[in-house]
């Protein structure tokens, strides 16, 4: 009754604009020019961590991923590890100790100058220590370092930097190479820090303001290591989802980006614009339960949850392969320091007996926590769940929210998911079990295993001190209330026209310097 | 007339007020607090007393809500307790974002819904009306995401015919704007044009089967002047009302698109306000989000207001 | 006839309509003819297919229907087959319509200046002295007061008689040639019908427009029909010239028309005269109602003024077993003072007794007892009877709420019921839109009965329905009033309705009586100047139309 006359006219003006709707596409996709070729050279990468109005630039408060990235950008430290998490020089040349290995002297590199022409000595690194350390700093990383004393840090000649310890540590070089103890400029007033920090890296802050969603650095011209770095402006942002930074990573919206999951990686790997890049890394993923509680509190009981895991199965179907198994010790194998052992084999029927020795017969309930604030922990926890139920372990499931994850469940629930970031054997070893430990996650306190560390750190011969370091790990592995069946590869994706990056498998230490494209 | 608008706003007023309390209270019930957040994993209990004495987080609630609210009368919004910078400044960015965004989404959303709406209306019960309709009930079922990624997976990635995410800070002119926030504005008028384009059919088959439709159409004047001038406007009120509830919801800053497409919209930022527990931010958003809301409904009243004589 | 072509002309016509049960025939081989200047009067009640041929004229189709045969031409062109773009050329331009529902009919977001306007623009007619003057030109000539404020006015700010003449002046905006009213005097009050009616032949007078007058008020067409033609169930049965139908109808079912038509002039056959009267004994006595719906004071929180009553201080008796009947026109307080007799409406001030005894204002606050003596039938049985419930249902309900039987017995009444208003026990089972209009009233008023009440108040019952069905649902009235002694409040418009059928009545106007009494003495020999109004207002059957020789 209406329709035919009223939009004759209409249905016509209807296909005329979709047939201009379809054909203005592809001719926009003609005209768009590809951002690669736009001047300047800018490096746009994505941290996969939201990044909000916590962010800062400021070493001594860094925690979060993208502070990490921003901060690698800018600063730089004395020592850096290698991807054996030992020593390697920065901005410090060469170090030794003395006999007893309580003084480290350390030597400067010449010539490095700060981002504001003020050349870099050794009073600069002096101030950055007595700051980190400092009380009022209230740094979270002033604890692993409660060795150094704050009062003894001297600047011997401009550059030579010498280190009093309240205790040797053997290791300190390594020690110091952690995310918070990048060099500031000495006189730059503290409110400045937090948001235009001057260091010495290879990029200078354009822009950061925290909450907002891209912050900009650009080429440090007078960088000190001749070359670079290849690219003139780098433009930081955080995208959370992951599904949203692989889409655009995949369009060229970002051209680097890490903190990849295995599903993107998968659909990655098909992509020919797009170089996937994986890193071994000690990123360890752990089941951590409380060895004073009931029914953890039995060694047997501990050791037949380690026997129920297929550690092969964990890999592939948790990783898709990509990482290493472990065999409960944290320090991966390939780390200096590592304890080499065979993995231990699934033995449902060992579990069963242990339990059964421990007292339990018919098993036992246990209820176990997990989140999905870091990839892995749910199938992790889910596929545990199935291998243990069959020794007769019955796990109960429950699934935290991420939000709160860190200060609501971990360290407050007796079987936890958990999780740390590649770190050498010293960190490894004591950070979650030194019985001393603000996170002693399995309230496991064996004194031979703080006296192993402790002599450890304290022999300087390397052959001692690794047989030391085994010891403890054989006992961890043995006695200790972790099962770690896992270390999951770092995943990181580039576009294909961009080069000279190496994802680092200390999840802190980032390197762009030596980033180039086309 | 101007007598409804007065009361209006001065109910507004005691809205907003409510609101700013009643959100108050609510994020107080939730665990933890703003010091905890920012440290995270890496907090101490010494360097979690510092920051909450610097913060002024060792206040009561009821210290810390009045404190709030007088200096809101004098124009401060305070200083967000996570970002170390003044509220206003802070959230302004964001605000103009999501502006923008619903900006752009209204100007595509109001001919769509106007115009499925009157096609499913004049060709009702035949296949433009069935197709039409189905595809309109398809996109009220699908959640924005799924619509979200749908669209990324279809226009960004398979066609590259628009960038797949919305990350607006590197625009460098209008034109690459537009193409950025081209997917996020579909998305988010997809969802909701399809509630009105039901809304729109409906009042509009109503009143083209009315007697006054009939007689505009025996007084021999052509369809299309019958369609605009007689039918439409006294067909638009309940789609009025509809497209307020929408504009709200879209001004309230809409969450799921801004995730999928990394929008730096007010949205997110809500979001991670609440599970930073950033009082400040949290308080002024919802007291721009309910401000927002009441001034749409009453220019959705006015216009409905406007379109009826009846109601003057 | 010889002579000038005839303006309209149909032949043999046949339109079929598509119900759920296929095909029907709705009009089936209508022919006539309207010569120029003439006004030929369409009769018959809902159902016949007059308001079908009306709009077939204009070439409109309704709903799913189709031309089953037959031609209809307008000026000689046959106008189903015209292409759309010199149907629409016809339509408003040579052919006027005046809707029935003038409020519903005029589009309500436009002024009413512009909505005729716009026929004056788009048939581009020319108006040498400007759209808009010609546009209040037009709204005087129809009798509109101060034409250039009305033309700026929303429909809904006019009065239903406004409205109409705007309607009217719509339609003969153009000066078309042919003129069709669809009941175009329905819904008004009698005094506005006569101003229409007499507008109307004016303007034929003036204009000598031809006119096809469809209505089912046989006494309206009267007044301006040279020739009427009577329809019933499709079929033109009679048409002839007006005098001569009304004084020598052929067909039975004219016949049967025009009998049931009340006069308000003579008596109706067979009605009894009225028995001696006995003792008066009060029912009801109302004592200075008034009635408000404004709200006054701050955010209606407060006591109104009495400036703004509607019910203006009403005192009357209602006599045991007898009819007091309401008269007033729209506007004048009859519904209100019927709500709060029913206790639906709380007045601001006044008492009402019945049988002696105050009455509580609200029925929610009346006991039981006196609820149940005192039932209201409404004017519209389309929206108070449930839809979706059955005749029994309908009907059992005051039974369970006031009665004491049980199931069996309630059936037994139900059944009881039925009979009574004359509808056949299978009617139980229906439901009411399987009923027709005369049917719902039925089912109402038995409804009424079922409570077993001393009082019914009956507000408009009649308004909706066809003359002849009107007729039957009076006598079965007077009939119950008689066996059972029932008393009846009964409001209405309709004079000619009400002169047989009350014993007392009062007029209302603007909430107070301007005239109250013994029916007899107060209509032959009013005092009040608007009843004299209202009464010559009514229309006659035999007055002459001003016809043009």
């Amino acid at each position: 009754m209406y329709g035919k006359d009223i939009l004759r006219i209409s249905r016509r003006a209807l296909l005329a604009t979709t047939g201009a709707a379809l054909a203005a596409g592809p001719l926009a996709t003609a005209l768009h020019v590809p951002k690669a070729f736009a001047q300047p050279k800018t490096l746009r990468i994505a941290a996969g961590e939201a990044d909000g109005a916590t962010g800062t630039l400021d070493p001594a408060l860094s925690t979060a991923d993208p502070d990490a990235a921003r901060i690698n950008l800018v600063f730089e430290r004395l020592v850096v590890l290698d991807d054996t998490f030992s020593a390697a020089p920065q901005l410090a040349t060469s170090w030794e100790s003395n006999a007893t290995g309580d003084e480290w002297t350390f030597k400067l590199q010449e010539g490095v100058k700060f981002h504001d022409g003020e050349p870099f000595s050794a009073k600069h690194v002096v101030y950055t220590f007595k700051r980190l350390l400092d009380p009022k700093t209230a740094s979270p990383g002033a604890s692993s370092m409660a060795a150094i004393d704050p009062a003894a840090i001297t600047a011997v000649d401009d550059l030579t930097v010498r280190f009093k310890l309240k205790a040797a540590t053997v290791e300190f070089p390594a020690l110091i190479a952690n995310r918070f103890t990048y060099i500031l400029r000495e006189g730059q007033p503290e409110s400045e820090l937090r948001t235009s920090g001057i260091g010495t890296g290879p990029f200078k802050v354009q822009k950061f303001v925290p909450g907002d969603d891209v912050s900009t650095y650009v080429k440090n011209e007078s960088y000190w290591r001749a070359g670079l770095p290849k690219v003139d402006v780098v433009e930081l942002r955080a995208i959370p989802e992951e599904s949203a930074r692989i889409a655009a990573i995949q369009s060229g919206q970002i051209d680097l980006c890490w903190d990849l999951g295995r599903a993107g990686v998968e659909e990655l790997q098909k992509n020919p614009d797009v170089k996937v890049v994986t890193t071994r890394a000690p990123f360890v993923l752990t089941l951590s339960c409380w060895a004073d509680t009931p029914p953890f509190d039995d060694v047997r009981v501990r050791q037949a949850m380690k026997y129920v895991v297929d550690r092969e199965q964990m890999l592939q179907l948790v990783l898709r392969g990509l990482g290493n198994i472990g065999d409960d010790n944290p320090v991966a194998p390939w780390v200096q320091y590592a304890l080499k052992t065979e993995p231990r084999a699934r033995d449902v029927e060992k579990a069963k007996a242990l339990l059964a020795e421990a007292g339990h017969p018919d098993g036992i309930d246990v209820e176990l926590f997990t989140s999905e604030t870091t990839p892995g922990f749910i199938e992790m926890a889910t596929l545990y769940q199935a291998m243990a139920s069959e020794a007769g372990i019955r796990v109960k499931l429950t699934k935290a929210p991420s939000s709160d994850y860190w200060s609501a469940v971990w360290l407050k629930q007796p079987f936890v998911c958990s999780s740390w970031s590649g770190r050498g054997a010293d960190d490894a070893l004591a950070a979650p079990y030194l019985s001393t430990s603000d996170w002693n996650e399995t309230h496991w306190k064996r004194p031979e295993f703080d006296a192993f560390i402790t002599e450890a750190r304290a022999t300087t011969d390397v052959a001692k001190r690794t047989e030391l370091y085994q010891k403890a790990q054989q006992l961890l592995r043995d006695d200790g209330g972790a099962i770690i069946s896992v270390f999951p590869d770092a995943l990181g994706a580039v576009r294909a026209n961009v080069s000279g990056w190496k994802l680092h498998p200390q999840q802190s230490t980032k390197d762009f310097s030596e980033v180039s494209i086309g | 007339m101007s007598k409804m608008v007065l009361t209006r706003l001065g109910m507004a007023l005691i809205s907003l007020l409510a609101v700013s309390a009643i959100i108050f209270w609510c994020v107080e019930f939730l665990p933890g607090d703003a010091a905890e957040r920012i440290l995270g994993r890496n907090a101490t209990p010494e360097s979690l007393a510092l920051l909450r004495e610097k913060l002024h987080l060792n206040l009561s609630a009821g210290e810390r809500y009045l404190h709030w609210l007088t200096s809101l009368l004098s124009g401060d919004f305070g200083t967000s307790l996570v970002a170390d910078r003044p509220v206003l400044d802070y959230i302004a960015s964001r605000i103009a974002n999501t502006a923008l965004l619903s900006g752009f989404a209204l100007i595509l959303y109001i001919p769509i819904s106007i115009g499925f709406g009157i096609l499913t209306a004049i060709y009702r019960g035949r296949f433009t009306d069935h197709a039409i309709s189905v595809i309109v009930l398809i996109f009220m079922c699908l959640p924005e995401f799924v619509i979200g990624i749908l669209l990324i997976s279809i226009f960004a990635i398979k066609l590259a015919w628009l960038p797949p995410l919305a990350l607006i800070g590197s625009a460098q002119s209008f034109g690459q704007l537009v193409e950025l926030m081209a997917l996020p504005t579909i998305t988010i008028v997809a969802a909701m044009s399809a509630y009105a384009v039901r809304m729109m059919r409906e009042s509009l088959i109503e009143v083209l089967d009315s007697s006054y439709v009939l007689m505009a159409r025996l007084k021999g004047l052509p369809k299309w002047r019958v369609l605009l001038f007689h039918a439409l406007p006294n067909a638009l009120g309940p789609a009025i009302n509809i497209t307020a509830l929408n504009v709200a919801w879209m001004i309230g800053g809409v969450v799921v698109v801004e995730a999928v497409f990394e929008f730096p919209g007010i949205g997110r930022l809500m979001v991670d306000s609440i599970s930073h527990k950033d009082v400040p931010v949290i308080l002024a958003i919802s007291i721009v989000m309910t401000g927002a809301y009441i001034v749409t409904n009453l220019v959705a009243d006015l216009l409905v207001i406007l379109l009826n004589p009846k109601l003057r | 006839m010889s002579g000038p072509q005839p303006v309209a002309k149909l032949e043999g016509l046949c339109v079929d309509y598509r119900g759920a049960d296929g095909w029907s025939r709705a009009v089936d081989g209508v022919s006539f003819e309207i010569a120029p200047g003439e006004a030929l009067g369409l009769a018959g009640e809902s159902g016949s297919g007059k308001t079908t041929v009306a709009y077939s004229l204009m070439g409109e189709q309704r709903g799913a229907s189709r031309i089953g045969g037959g031609r209809v031409l307008f000026q000689g062109r046959d106008i189903f087959s015209l292409p759309e773009k010199d149907l629409l050329a016809l339509r408003g331009r040579s052919i006027g319509f005046v809707p029935q529902n003038p409020m519903a009919s005029l589009t309500p977001s436009m002024k009413v200046g512009r909505q005729i306007g716009e026929m004056l623009r788009f048939h581009a007619v020319p108006a040498p002295q400007g759209v808009p003057a010609r546009v209040v030109e037009l709204l005087e000539s129809v009798g509109i007061p101060n034409p250039a404020a009305a033309a700026r006015r929303y429909p809904h700010e006019l009065s239903g008689g406004q409205q109409q003449r705007v309607a009217i002046a719509m339609a003969l905006a153009c000066k078309p040639d042919l003129v069709i009213l669809d009941e175009p005097t329905t819904g008004l009050d009698v005094t506005t019908q006569k101003r229409i009616l007499d507008l109307l032949a004016g303007l034929k007078r003036e204009t000598g427009v031809s006119m096809l007058y469809v209505s089912h008020d046989l006494a309206s067409l009267a007044q301006i029909c040279e020739r009427v033609a009577v329809m019933q169930k499709g079929r033109l049965v009679e048409a002839a010239p007006t005098r001569s139908l009304f004084e020598r109808p052929r067909h039975a079912y004219t016949r049967s028309l025009i009998a049931a038509l009340p006069r308000i002039d003579v008596p109706p056959e067979g009605r009894l005269e009225p028995l001696a009267a006995p003792a008066q004994d009060a029912l009801l006595e109302v004592d200075d109602l008034r009635i408000s719906y404004a709200r006054g004071g701050f955010l209606g929180l407060g006591r109104p003024s009495s400036g703004s009553d509607t019910v203006k201080g009403v005192s009357f008796t209602v006599s045991r077993g007898k009819t007091f009947a309401l008269i007033g026109e729209s506007g004048s307080g009859k519904s209100s003072i019927a709500r709060a007799v029913a206790g639906l409406t709380a007045p601001r001030d006044g008492t009402i007794r019945f049988n002696g005894q105050p009455l509580p204002a609200l029925a929610r606050q009346r006991p039981m007892h006196l609820r149940q003596k005192i039932q209201i039938i409404f004017q519209n049985p389309d929206s108070s009877l449930n839809p979706r419930k059955s005749v029994r249902s309908i009907l059992a309900r005051p039974l369970r709420m006031f009665g004491t039987l049980d199931a069996a017995g309630r059936e037994k009444r139900v059944i009881e019921l039925l009979e009574s208003v004359r509808l056949p026990a299978s009617y139980a089972g229906r439901r009411p839109h399987q009923l027709s209009g005369g049917e719902r009233q039925r089912v109402a008023i038995a409804r009424a009965l079922a409570a077993e009440p001393e009082l019914i108040v009956c507000d408009e019952i009649l308004s909706a329905l066809d003359v002849s069905v009107q007729a039957s649902v009076l006598q079965l009235l007077e009939t119950l009033q008689r066996e059972r002694g029932l008393t009846y409040l009964f409001i209405s418009h309709d004079l000619a309705v009400v002169r047989w059928f009350a014993r007392h009545i009062g007029v209302l106007s603007d909430g107070a009586f301007c005239e109250i009494g013994d029916t007899e003495t107060t209509l032959s020999a009013p005092t009040s100047p608007y009843t004299v109004q209202l009464l010559e207002a009514v229309p006659r059957i035999d007055a002459s139309p001003q016809i043009v020789t």
